[in-house]
Parts: structure tokens; C-alpha cells; sequence
């Protein structure tokens, strides 16, 4: 930098200074000028520049030049030596000014180099580093300074600043030139003026107006540099020199003043713009529904929603942020969806800050205090940060309570339904409802029935607790319990309405003797529901729901899902009750198919044997009778097909009918005709088949009748032979007609009569067959009916496999 | 039942008539499954010949079913079944009151 001479006093001082000292030094020595002047340059040198030590140097030359004449020694050695010592000290005084201006100019260049670095690397504003570049600039590096910067897409005069008498106006003006295009400040390039001339003046006048402003600045040199950064200009620095004029060093300097300024303009904008992309996205996380929070390595939340707070039970999310992860988890009970619990390593966030690529995780949370039971998606970014910042890990928690207790609901009543279709045992179907109950529900579960005689009685109890001990204790809790008394488990039976006991110890233990309130307290129940079973508008039930060691408390919808299992479990019993009964009415009907006992039957031994088809109580067709008529005894046996109750009450329809024709008529193929009139009209097919001996009243003949039934096997002396001829089924054909076959019996006769359950019978080699009956009555040592209908039963006995799928009845005469 | 093959039954068509073929045993286990093979032959043709011949046992509930489809509006014929069956036939009168033929038709 070259400031014009004010050295023109400093140079004053000087001379003046080496005329005292040569003054002195006469005055002193009082004939020698002595060298003593040189010590002016060097003085001049330590407060004035090398132009004006220069020329003090010249006036203390000039000064011992003259002294000769003074001391009137011209050509002497001593004139020679001590002007040659003024001359070098001179020389040197010089050397040291300039050497001192360089160190100045260098820590001056310092200075600023500092003040922009500086610029660059706070987290300024644009209008701040703006501001700070133009103090930093003006005086020290130029006496105007103008600052244009391009923002938000167009050119803005940002800064002006002026060090020189009315700096003011000169600022106004320049102002109001305004900035350039942002065209040309994109396009600029640095340039250096080193004079500042009409010409140039002319060039950049936009008028005369304007021309007279220029001429008025009176500047000398000019520097024009863009700010630029990442190749782009982002503004213009002009430096006007006024007191100064601007040499190439200059110009390679302010090029790196404004690289500095550029950089810092940059950041600046980016930072500007973070702020902005920054409350952009918390506006947007403010008003996502699902909770967001953001946490660093150290376990702290950094940032939480207001969805966050609202979720985890906070006021507001600033009282998230002063918190941890940790206090926020051990605010509540957090399982997994099989049961098991989650500790907080194993919480998405922490595993990704870990390294981890943690999988969302389903967790049902509890809340300690309220017992709020919710659903939570926890899905996990990791935002790495840039070298040496923290890593954060975000967290999106989605609420999924309603989807997952619908679920939960939906699957529960899907499996109670299909417990309640499987087992026709209701207490085994209640206790499987009861532990679907558990570990979904609730902690325990009891059912209770009354016990006809004003007390409840626990069918079914299950607990989540291996050690069953709570068992017990609930099962104690609920059984015996007086419906006369004012407890909630009666009213929840009489009013058939659900109660809902809440609070620890619940409230209203009413109507619970101490014995049950020991229980109730040991079982450490925190709530407890109870739900009628309805059937048809009163209860025929209850159902009891705990809540004890996992602290939840039931919320309407939990309470909503137990009045529907009580519901179904109410209909279930209900079902039970009808099917035991109609198992019950069946048995009945079935026995009325047979008669109560055999009648004896004078002169004559009779044995039978019926085997229902087992497994389901439907009722088989089979048949058998013995009955006397005017003709002779009937003995008969008989077979409807089909089965359940309508083949039963066709059956006793059979019986009836062949009984009543044979007893007036005593004409068993009328009696037939009788039958098969009456099953042939009707709309259903319900074909019959019948065998019928009748035997003569001296018992020396019997007629044999067959209408679609296997023939009778008559027993003779260890034969075996088929009797009577093959007839039609009754209730096939309307016009069907039997023909009685008459055999000749002789003592000792064994004739047996049988269904087709004997000959369908399953084995191992296929069915029992009528070779095999007839062998298993040629073998054995038949003497009488007893023997016979044994050595029948024997013979299935030990032929058939697996479960019998018909009706079997065998029926045997013996004439001794 | 031991080494007895298990139950099927397919239909097809001979001509006028449809061919119902069950093989296996035809018992109270197997009926309904016969009775909708029937159906769905007779959805086809009225005229239906149910071919006895493969089939290795018949019960009470095998010949209701014989005699329900002799009920339909149709042609209705039994192929001849194993002697068994046949006799099965004879003992109820089902062999006098449906027809019986040797061999199925040929389409």
C-alpha cells in the first residue's frame, strides 16, 4: 500500500532533527560537524517510512557536505571520513525504514488474512459475514469497500463501506448506484486498475450525474474480485483506493481475501439454508401422526414429535428431550408378540447405534402406572453424521394398538370357536377357553357354573403361572362363592351383566369372605372382570378374567372381547347341554326299540344279543321282538336303514306295527303287507328288512318268512342250514307279497336269526360273512340258545377290527 | 379295511346312457359319495347304468342307494355285480324290480 506523502512534515522533523543534532554537536565540539547527523535518518526511520528517511538521509548528506565549509576542512581525510559515514548511515537508516514498512505491510496482511479466516469458519449469517468483511477491509485494505452479493436468485448491494471524510454521503451514493446484474456478478472477473482515469471513469458512468459522483470519490486505484466458492461466484468485493493506490501484490492479495470471503458467504447460505430444510422437517415431524424420536449414542433423545410425547405419556416433547431412553423404557413393560419380555439392548435404536441392521420390532408395552396396554411398531434409521459429529438413531413409533388387538381378537375367537366345535365335553371346552384366555387376556381365568344349590362352582381355571400355585389360589377365590350375598361374581350372574373391578386391591370385594380376600390378595390381582355366560337372557355362568403380575389393565376393548368369549362360551355350554340331552333321549328311544326283556316263552329257550353301533349316539335301526298270537309266538328281528333319530322312530314305528298286525291276525304276511303299505307311501325311500319265525303252538313246525333279511340258521345235531325263501324289503314296492317257508322242527333244534351288522362286520380279511357265521355255529358245541348267541358273540369278538360301524343283533330259539 | 383298495368312482359316457363305475366297497361310508357321482351323471343324461362289477361289497345302505335311483324318471340298469352283491339283490327283490345286465353298453 502507497499512501501519498504525508512524510512531507515527518521529512520536516527530519531535517530539522539533523539540523539540531549538527547544531548540537557544533555547539558541543565547537568545530566539527560531527557524524553525529546520521542518527537523524535512522531516528526518522523508526516513525516515518523509507521516502521520508530517504530524504532526511539526503539533508544530513547535503549537511556534511556543507560542514566542510563550517569547519573549514574540504579535502581533508577527516571531511572524506566523516561524509562517507553520514553517506552509509544514510545507506543503512534507508534500508531499515524499508525493511520496516515490509514487516508492517506482512503483519497488516496477517491481520486480515485472520479476520477472514475467521469470517469462514463461524456460523454466520450472509448479512453478518457481510458486515464483518467490510470492518475488516475498510481502512486498513481500502478506504470504500462495496459488497454485492447474489441471494434467493437475484443481486443485492449488502454492504457499503467508507473511511474517508464524509463517508456518509459517499456510502448513500454508491448505494444508490445499486448492484450490478446478477449476469455480470456470475460473469465478473478480478481485475486491477491500478489508475484510476477519466477513461475508465467514462466507462463505468451511467450519466453525467453519475459521472460527477465518480469524479468526486477522487479515487486513485481500483480492485475489482469476485466472491466466489466451488467455482461459483456467489458476489462482488470492489476496493476502492482513495489515500492508496493498489499495486499487482495488492490484487494477488485481495484475491485471496475474497476466496476467504467467498467461502465464508457460502457457508453462510448453506447454513442458511440447513435452518430452513431444518424447520421444514420439524414442521413436518410435528404433524406426522406417527411418534418420532431421534436419539444419540449416549442413550439421550435429541428430538421427539408431539405424536412421540402424546404416545410415551409426556406432556409436551421438550419433557421427552430432557430424558433418556433408558427413563423413557422404564416407564413402562415392554414383551414381545410370543410373550417374551424386551430389555432395552434389544430396542431398534440401540441396536443400530450398536451397528446392528435392527428388523422392526412389535412390541406390546404396558405402562407401570396406568396399566395402558398398546402396540407399537419400532422402526430404526441410522443417520451416520459427518467425520467427528455423533451418530443419531431416528425412530419411527408406530401406534398399532387397534390393528393388533382386532387381530388378537379375531384370532382368539377363531380358535375359542374351534375348541367350541371340537369337544362335546363342555369342561373340557370351557378349560380350553380359559387358557386361550391367558397370556392374550389376562394372567388368570376361571369359569364358573352354579352349583344348583346357590353357590358358584369352578369348572375350569388356567394361569399363565408354571408353578400353579396361583391356580389354586384363583380357583379358591371364585369356588363356593354365595349368590345370595352381594358379590360381584353374583351380580355378574344375576344382573347378567359384566363387572369390572379396578385398582389395587381392586375395589368392591364385597360379598367376599375373608378366606377369598386372602386369596385375592395373594394372587396380587390388580383387576379383575367378570362376564356373564349368557344363553337366551340369563346367565348360565361366568367367566372371570385376572390381571395381576403383568400389570395391564383392561381396556375397553379387552373388556369387549371377554363378553364376547363369555358369550360363546355361554352357547357352547348351552349346545353341550342340548347334545348330552338329546345323547340322553336317544338312549331312551333306543331302548324303546327293544323290548324291556325278552318274554319266556313256554317250552321254548330264547337268547339274543344287541351291540348298538358305538361312537356317536345315533340311534341304530336295528330291531328285535317276541310276542305271542292266536297262531303261535312271533319272534322277529328287524332292520330300518338309515340311521339317527328318524330311523329310530321309524324303527319303533316297525316294531309297533308288526307287533299289533301279528297279534290280532296272527298272519305274519299280512302283518308285513301292513308295513310296507306304510313305509312305500312314504315321500322318503326307507326301505326295511325283516326275518320272522313263527312257531306252531306245539312247536313241531314253524313258518319262516323273509322280506330282504339274511335267512335264519337252524342248528341240527352240529349242521348248520339256511331256512326260508328270500322276500322283498318291506317299504321298497307297494305291490310286494311274502310267501312263508314251513320247516319241520325237531328237539334239540337250534334256529338263529341275525342282522347283516353280523355278516358286514369288518376284520382283517374283509367281512365277517355268512361262511363264517355258519362255521362258528357248526364248531362250537351248540346245545341251547345261550350257547349259541356266545358262540356268535365269540366269533365277531375275535374277527373284527377297529370300531363296529353298524347295529349288530342276533336272537336264538332252542326247542329242547 | 386291511389290504382293500379304497373307494372311487367316475362316470362316463356310452352312447345314450352314462356309466357310473364305483369300485371298492359300497357301504354307509361310501354312499354319499356314489349317490353325487349319480347326480352328477344324471345332470347329463337321464339314462343311467350303475356297473357292479367292481365293486367288492355292498351293504343295506348300498342297496337303498340301488333302490332310490330306480325312483328317477329315467332308464335305470345294474351292470351285474360279484355273486355276492347279486345275491344281495336277491334276498331284498331288488333282482326281480331292476334290470340287470351283463355287460355295460358300448358308446
Amino acid at each position: 500500500v502507497r499512501r501519498r506523502p504525508d512524510g512531507l512534515g515527518a521529512t520536516a522533523v527530519g531535517a530539522a532533527l539533523v539540523f539540531a543534532l549538527a547544531y548540537t554537536d557544533a555547539a558541543w565540539e565547537s568545530q566539527t560537524l560531527a557524524s553525529t547527523v546520521v542518527i537523524g535518518p535512522f531516528l526518522t526511520a523508526l516513525f516515518a517510512g523509507p521516502r521520508t528517511t530517504a530524504a532526511v538521509a539526503v539533508f544530513a548528506v547535503v549537511a556534511a557536505v556543507l560542514s566542510g565549509g563550517y569547519n573549514d576542512n574540504y579535502g581533508a581525510t577527516d571531511y572524506f571520513f566523516r561524509l562517507l559515514v553520514v553517506v552509509m548511515g544514510g545507506g543503512l537508516a534507508l534500508f531499515a525504514a524499508r525493511s520496516r514498512r515490509a514487516l508492517a505491510a506482512d503483519r497488516q496482511h496477517f491481520r486480515l488474512l485472520r479476520g477472514a479466516a475467521e469470517l469462514a469458519d463461524s456460523d454466520a449469517t450472509v448479512a453478518d459475514v457481510v458486515e464483518r468483511a467490510g470492518r475488516l477491509l475498510v481502512p486498513a485494505f481500502a478506504d470504500v469497500c462495496v459488497i454485492d452479493v447474489v441471494r434467493g436468485g437475484e443481486a443485492q448491494r449488502l454492504g457499503v463501506y467508507a473511511a474517508v471524510p464524509d463517508g456518509a454521503a459517499v456510502a448513500a451514493g454508491l448505494r444508490r448506484r445499486g448492484p450490478g446484474t446478477v449476469a455480470g456478478i456470475e460473469a465478473e472477473e478480478a481485475r486491477l486498475v491500478a489508475h484510476v482515469d477519466e477513461e475508465h471513469l467514462g466507462r463505468h458512468a451511467r450519466d453525467a450525474e453519475d459521472l460527477a459522483f465518480l469524479r468526486s470519490l477522487g479515487e486513485r486505484s481500483h480492485l475489482n474480485v469476485p466472491l466466489a466458492s466451488r467455482g461459483r461466484n456467489l458476489g462482488t468485493l470492489a476496493l476502492l483506493g482513495i489515500t492508496r493506490a493498489y499495486s499487482q501484490e495488492d490484487f494477488r492479495f485481495a484475491l485471496l481475501l475474497a476466496g476467504r470471503i467467498g467461502l465464508a458467504l457460502d457457508n453462510a447460505g448453506l447454513y442458511a439454508e440447513l435452518e430452513a430444510v431444518e424447520a421444514r422437517l420439524s414442521t413436518a415431524l410435528g404433524s406426522l401422526a406417527e411418534a418420532v424420536t431421534i436419539q444419540d449414542e449416549t442413550g439421550r433423545i435429541v428430538y421427539a414429535n408431539d405424536a412421540a410425547a402424546d404416545s410415551l405419556g409426556f406432556r409436551a416433547s421438550p419433557d421427552v428431550t430432557a430424558v433418556t431412553v433408558g427413563d423413557v423404557a422404564g416407564r413402562f413393560l415392554a414383551y414381545r408378540e410370543d410373550g417374551s419380555p424386551v430389555r432395552l439392548a434389544d430396542l431398534p435404536g440401540r441396536r443400530a447405534l450398536a451397528g446392528e441392521e435392527p428388523e422392526p420390532l412389535l412390541l406390546r408395552t404396558v405402562h407401570r402406572e396406568t396399566g395402558e396396554e398398546r402396540w407399537r411398531l419400532v422402526k430404526t434409521t441410522l443417520v451416520p453424521g459427518r467425520s467427528g459429529e455423533r451418530r443419531l438413531a431416528v425412530n419411527v413409533i408406530e401406534d398399532v394398538t387397534e390393528v393388533k388387538q382386532a387381530e388378537l381378537a379375531q384370532r382368539l375367537l377363531a380358535e375359542a370357536g374351534a375348541a367350541l366345535a371340537s369337544a362335546p365335553d363342555y369342561e373340557q371346552t370351557l378349560a380350553r377357553i380359559a387358557e386361550l384366555a391367558v397370556g392374550r387376556l389376562a394372567d388368570w381365568c376361571t369359569v364358573s357354573l352354579p352349583d344348583g344349590h346357590g353357590r358358584l362352582r369352578s369348572v375350569a381355571v388356567a394361569h399363565a403361572d408354571p408353578d400353579k400355585r396361583a391356580v389354586a389360589l384363583a380357583l379358591e377365590a371364585h369356588n363356593g362363592v354365595d349368590l345370595s350375598g352381594d358379590s360381584a361374581s353374583a351380580r355378574a350372574l344375576l344382573e347378567v351383566r359384566s363387572q369390572h373391578l379396578r385398582g389395587v386391591p381392586p375395589s368392591d370385594l364385597r360379598g367376599i369372605d375373608e378366606e377369598r380376600r386372602a386369596a385375592v390378595a395373594a394372587l396380587g390381582l390388580r383387576e379383575a372382570l367378570m362376564v356373564p355366560m349368557p344363553v337366551a337372557g340369563r346367565a348360565i355362568g361366568i367367566m372371570t378374567f385376572g390381571s395381576a403380575e403383568s400389570g395391564r389393565a383392561f381396556s375397553p376393548a379387552d373388556v369387549a372381547l371377554m363378553e364376547e368369549l363369555g358369550r360363546r362360551a355361554g352357547t357352547a355350554v348351552e349346545n353341550a347341554r342340548l347334545y348330552q340331552e338329546r345323547s340322553h333321549i336317544a338312549a331312551t328311544l333306543q331302548r324303546g326299540l327293544l323290548p324291556d326283556a325278552l318274554p319266556s316263552i313256554p317250552g321254548v329257550g330264547l337268547a339274543s344279543l344287541y351291540r348298538p353301533a358305538g361312537a356317536e349316539n345315533l340311534v341304530g335301526g336295528d330291531f328285535y321282538d317276541a310276542f305271542p298270537s292266536s297262531a303261535g309266538w312271533m319272534v322277529l328281528i328287524g332292520d330300518v336303514t338309515g340311521r339317527g333319530a328318524e330311523a329310530a322312530a321309524l324303527t319303533g314305528q316297525a316294531r309297533h306295527t308288526l307287533r299289533t298286525a301279528g297279534t290280532l291276525l296272527g298272519r305274519p304276511e299280512v302283518a308285513f303287507e301292513q308295513l310296507n303299505q306304510a313305509l312305500a307311501v312314504r315321500a322318503e325311500l326307507t326301505p326295511c328288512t325283516v326275518v320272522l319265525v313263527q312257531l306252531a303252538p306245539d312247536l313241531r313246525t314253524a313258518r319262516v318268512l323273509c322280506a330282504g333279511h339274511p335267512q335264519p340258521v337252524l342248528v341240527r345235531g352240529g349242521e348248520v342250514h339256511l331256512v326260508g325263501r328270500f322276500g322283498p324289503m318291506l317299504g321298497a314296492w307297494v305291490d310286494s307279497h311274502w310267501h312263508a317257508e314251513t320247516i319241520a322242527l325237531e328237539p334239540g333244534d337250534v334256529l338263529v336269526l341275525y342282522s347283516d351288522g353280523v355278516t358286514d362286520t369288518v376284520g382283517p380279511d374283509g367281512r365277517f360273512g355268512e361262511e363264517r357265521l355258519l362255521a362258528a355255529l357248526a364248531d362250537a358245541a351248540v346245545g341251547d340258545a345261550e350257547a349259541a348267541v356266545e358262540a356268535v358273540d365269540r366269533a365277531l369278538r375275535a374277527f373284527e377290527t377297529g370300531e363296529q360301524a353298524d347295529d349288530t343283533a342276533v336272537l336264538a330259539l332252542h326247542v329242547p | 379295511v386291511g389290504d382293500h383298495q379304497p373307494f372311487s368312482v367316475t362316470w362316463h359316457r356310452a352312447g345314450p346312457a352314462a356309466v357310473v363305475v364305483p369300485v371298492g366297497e359300497v357301504d354307509l361310508a361310501t354312499v354319499d359319495t356314489l349317490q353325487a357321482e349319480l347326480d352328477a351323471a344324471r345332470s347329463d343324461t337321464e339314462s343311467i347304468v350303475l356297473d357292479l362289477r367292481e365293486v367288492e361289497f355292498m351293504d343295506s345302505a348300498g342297496l337303498r342307494l340301488v333302490l332310490h335311483n330306480t325312483r328317477f324318471p329315467g332308464a335305470f340298469a345294474v351292470v351285474r355285480g360279484p355273486r355276492e352283491v347279486q345275491r344281495l339283490f336277491d334276498l331284498v327283490g331288488l333282482g326281480d324290480r331292476v334290470t340287470v345286465l351283463e355287460t355295460p353298453p358300448e358308446g
